[in-house]
């Protein structure tokens, strides 16, 4: 039942955002309301299943703590859009801008069936609509040619058949144990299905496309939001079964996927002038943390991954958000607010103390440092490279002087908005200076998985 | 009635020939009528295909998605065939001579039609060889051959197109082929449900990518670029 209620508040704001997207103040307020009921239902909700069609819909601690931070984030992503707002606009364009926080909404709700499901194939479906979902924010360059976004629906697709795949070998395999290459290619269909929707390098070639084609707070969701659900997915199976990760490759899979996205990530940030691309580029390192911190199998390297995912969400919505206000608001105060927001979601990503990215990258350092000492070099390099791109982003900001000249209107939004960056920046601080508050409680809850050591 | 295997066999190469020809004449030809037509005749074939492995009630549920699905896809089509016709008549108070051409045969594929129809044929002959020499999950032959098929052509359909409609339509075929597999090898009916309503989505952002175009941006600006 309560997750039946947050799917239908979900879209039940989307739908009021969207017809209230004319008036900014209302959007803002509609999100605010929308996040107050969302929380207020999660907090009541009870752990105990729900049925679902045969399948359980389950509440458990690792489900609840991944709900808090799709909501969060999704909603705090959603605070942002006024800041778009362009009262003469009223083309095609215009209107998917200023009704983004309506397709945050409507995306988050199958992604919350997707993360309490039980069941991997269906889970799967729900996250590839909520993937799906997002693309109706694209708009392509020319008119009926194929762009980033088309690719990414193809691609989501094969994505998802290969998971399904996955699901079927991984059924199969206790039957005929002795069987080992069932073990490997469902650890191929796995890989190849995720890696192709998280845009784990090198099959990210589709992430700098789609994010010419869709605005940045539409990208900071992608990445944020819907791509971890991924990473809960793969988690979850690779707890279900202890042959997955011991009779197959995939923990090497991902050391090694893990260990071309960070440098390759921060190398294409480096280059970008493009905010989406820029947004999408700098995520990566964050994704290849993850994924290096699953791999290691231990649960320090579990307590990295989670926090590597956290610090994703919470750094890509301060970028996008910085975005927002550097793009829209050219008044000096908002422009040094975006520049702030840019700068800290920045460091952040690249794993800079005393951000939350800091303590993700240490746990993992620590996990590496005895066996694969030039890959903590790799990764410690990349950083630099990182930190240099968010610097070279947002010098400009602060080291121009031009005023523009104020009209008088009184603009009630980027105040909103500023104190949804504070939050944020008080989140990825305390966050990164007291890791433990959080990683604690997920490692009790999530640290039985089987294939950790 | 020792003729009813035989029958069937006929039944079966009727089926995998009508879907051979169904998703090759979306490769191969670029009026999108015909496309959306031989999309159609996929949807019912499959349906048939669908109706000897599950229910067949539950098998006709592919039809009506796939109906519903080229529905969206044809009004999307014909609306922007209605703009540029408009587009076409503006520039000169009348349409060009080969506005037929312009309008139902424009530039659809990367490549030109001897490329696509040897890509055909070395598809079709792969996929052939890989039915019969081996086996997936106990699949039968036909059943494995048709989703292949249908997946192998949807790929390419999508590889070697340059318009979204076009793209959706390879997407459209490879879902169907999916579609196959999937009821071969899992018996979950709620799954194979959704899996046609699925479709419905993906040819709604289908039609919406086909039909919102950006503003244009300054010559300096790179795509995507905003400052």
């Amino acid at each position: 039942m309560s997750i039946a209620l947050l799917v239908v508040v979900c879209l039940g704001t989307g739908i009021a955002i969207r017809l209230l997207r004319r008036l900014p103040r209302l959007v803002f307020a509609t999100s605010l309301i929308g996040a107050a009921l969302l929380g207020a239902i999660l907090v009541t909700a009870p752990s105990t299943p729900t049925d679902f069609f045969g399948r359980a819909l389950m509440l458990d601690t690792g489900a609840r703590a991944f709900l808090w931070l799709a909501m969060g984030i999704a909603v705090a992503l959603a605070f942002f859009v006024p800041l778009m707002f362009e009262p003469a606009a009223d083309s095609p364009i215009a209107i998917i801008v200023h009704s983004q926080g309506a397709f945050f909404f409507w995306g988050l709700a199958p992604i919350v069936v997707a993360i309490v499901l039980d069941s991997f194939p269906l889970a799967v479906f729900f996250w590839a609509i909520g993937l799906i979902v997002l693309l109706l924010m694209a708009t392509p360059h020319r008119e009926g040619r194929i762009g980033g976004a088309a690719q990414f629906l193809m691609l989501t697709v094969v994505a998802v058949a290969c998971l399904f795949l996955s699901n079927r070998l991984f059924d199969l395999y206790p039957l005929t144990p002795e069987n080992l290459d069932l073990a490997n290619n469902t650890a191929i269909f796995l890989s190849l299905g995720l890696g192709l929707v998280l845009a784990v390098v090198p099959l990210h070639i589709w992430l700098g496309p789609l994010s010419d084609e869709m605005p940045p707070l539409g990208v900071a969701f992608l990445v944020g939001v819907a791509q971890p659900v991924g990473l809960w997915l793969l988690f979850q199976r690779m707890g279900d079964a202890l042959w997955l990760t011991d009779k197959s490759p995939l923990l090497a899979v991902l050391l090694f996927g893990g260990a071309l996205t960070v440098p390759m990530g921060a190398l294409l940030a480096v280059s970008e002038q493009r905010d989406g691309r820029f947004i999408a580029y700098l995520s990566l390192p964050s994704l290849g943390y993850a994924l290096i911190g699953l791999s290691l199998g231990t649960r320090i390297g579990l307590a990295s991954a989670l926090l590597a995912l956290l610090n994703r969400a919470v750094g890509v919505a301060l970028v996008a958000g910085g975005f927002a206000f550097v793009r829209h608001h050219l008044e000096r105060r908002w422009q040094l607010v975006g520049g702030v927001a840019i700068l800290a979601g920045g460091l952040s990503l690249a794993e800079i103390a005393p951000a939350l990215g800091f303590a993700a990258g240490w746990s993992v350092y620590r996990g590496l440092a005895g066996s694969n000492l030039p890959l903590v070099a790799l990764l410690l390099a990349s950083n630099a490279a990182a930190v240099f791109a968010t610097l070279r982003t947002v010098w400009p900001l602060f080291s121009k002087q031009t005023e523009v000249v104020e009209t008088g209107e009184v603009k009630v939004v980027p105040y909103f908005c500023a104190v949804v960056v504070a939050v944020l920046l008080v989140v990825v601080v305390v966050a990164g200076v007291f890791p433990q508050v959080i990683a604690d409680p997920l490692i009790a809850a999530l640290g039985t998985a089987s294939y950790l050591k | 009635m020792p003729f009813l295997p035989d029958l069937n066999f006929f039944f079966q190469l009727d089926l995998l020939v009508g879907l051979v020809v169904a998703a090759a004449l979306i490769l191969l030809v670029a009026d999108w009528r015909i496309a959306l037509y031989a999309l159609t005749a996929q949807y019912v074939l499959t349906g048939l295909l669908l109706s000897q492995m599950i229910l067949p009630s539950a098998a006709m549920l592919r039809v009506f998605s796939g109906a519903l699905a080229t529905a969206i896809l044809y009004i999307t089509l014909r609306h922007l065939t209605e703009e540029r016709r408009a587009a076409l008549i503006q520039q000169d108070g009348l349409p060009p001579v080969d506005w037929i051409e312009q309008l139902y045969r424009s530039e659809v594929f990367v490549v030109g039609f001897p490329f696509r129809f040897l890509a055909v044929l070395l598809v079709a002959v792969g996929i052939i060889g890989v039915a019969s020499s081996m086996t997936f999950l106990g699949l039968s032959a036909h059943v494995l051959f048709s989703g292949l098929w249908l997946i192998a052509a949807g790929i390419l359909v999508a590889i070697m197109s340059r318009e979204v409609v076009r793209l959706g339509l390879g997407i459209m075929l490879f879902t169907s082929g999916f579609c196959i597999l999937q009821s071969g090898i899992e018996p979950s009916l709620f799954l194979y449900g959704l899996l046609n309503i699925s479709d419905l989505l993906l040819a709604v952002v289908i039609s919406h990518l086909a039909s919102v175009t950006s503003e244009q941006v300054g010559p300096t600006h790179r795509r995507g670029e905003m400052s």
